[in-house]
């Protein structure tokens, strides 16, 4: 088991040097939430976060993401048993649950511009959108990383490298729904509670 | 070891869903009015879901071998506590004092006709 190219990757630097990139990411993240904590009241007169967001779909994006983490995490466990073929069944179903959620976002966003809530109507939705908007990119380009990992191990099978890459994409995925709940908490829960 | 991992995630999976769920029905069935003892729960229940995802998802530890990322994961916490709450406050603070509302305006106005 010590040999096992997942644990390797775990001990590596690699590893150390990603959870100091997710110190910065988080500082990034805590000043866009400390950026919306100061300007969601002003709405400029138009709609607050009480009537704009909708709470089902705040929720179903929630379980989404939260699937798709535990599905990362069992392509992690598939690939300790070092069975390719269910590591590249639950890395696409990652994929999917993942592609699922931005399209939900990226609906939101599109209905909240076509009624005229665009980022340029007032600071709280400037600042919902770009709070909001960077967990949406930090997503997307989790969804390119997969991507690139299902080719390496496709291509090379269960190699030193791909596994390296697998864990460090399930350590950025994880981090993103642990950032997803402080969004879905305060913007859509306290926002839906007049906060 | 994996086995053990499996059960990890399953057990976090589960509580993660329901502490979600507790959450949004809380937000559900609240009034609209400000009630600061159900958002302090909500906050409750978001860093519940934290603690549990950073045991059972990253694997934080007090193992001896894993102890560096527990450490950078406190500073972290620390950083953002620092960062939210120092703006949130000075935020607010300069709100108070540098944004005169029409009344006040009006106030001050009156105040200065004896000049």
């Amino acid at each position: 088991m010590e040999n096992n190219l997942v644990v390797k990757a775990e001990k590596s630097k690699t590893y150390l040097g990603l959870w100091i990139y997710i110190l910065t990411d988080c500082v990034l993240f805590a000043s866009l939430f400390a950026v919306y904590a100061t300007l969601h009241t002003n709405t400029n007169g138009g709609e607050s976060a009480q009537m704009l967001f909708s709470m089902p779909l705040a929720l179903t994006q929630t379980l989404i993401l939260l699937t798709s983490s535990l599905t990362s995490g069992l392509a992690i466990i598939s690939a300790l048993n070092k069975d390719k073929n269910k590591i590249l069944f639950w890395s696409f179903i990652t994929f999917l649950l993942g592609s699922i959620f931005l399209f939900l976002e990226f609906r939101e966003f599109n209905h909240l511009v076509a009624i005229g809530d665009s980022w340029r109507a007032s600071g709280f939705l400037s600042s919902y959108f770009v709070l909001v908007g960077t967990h949406g990119l930090h997503i997307l380009i989790g969804l390119i990383w997969i991507i690139i990992i299902s080719i390496l191990i496709v291509a090379k099978g269960i190699t030193a490298k791909s596994m390296k890459g697998l864990v460090m994409f399930n350590l950025f995925w994880h981090f993103l729904d642990v950032i997803w709940i402080f969004i879905f908490s305060v913007v859509y829960l306290m926002g839906h509670m007049g906060l | 070891m994996i086995k053990e991992r499996y059960h990890n995630y399953l057990v976090g999976f589960v509580s993660c869903i329901f502490l979600s769920i507790a959450s949004y029905s809380i937000a559900n069935t609240s009034t609209g009015k400000i009630n600061y003892y159900e958002i302090f729960v909500i906050g409750i229940l978001a860093l519940s879901q934290l603690t549990i995802q950073g045991i059972y998802f990253l694997h934080l530890s007090f193992d001896k071998k894993d102890r560096y990322r527990l450490v950078i994961a406190s500073l972290i916490l620390l950083i953002i506590i620092i960062l939210v709450s120092g703006s949130v406050w000075i935020m607010n603070n300069l709100n108070s004092h540098m944004m005169p509302t029409s009344s006040h305006m009006v106030q001050y106005n009156k105040s200065q006709d004896g000049l």
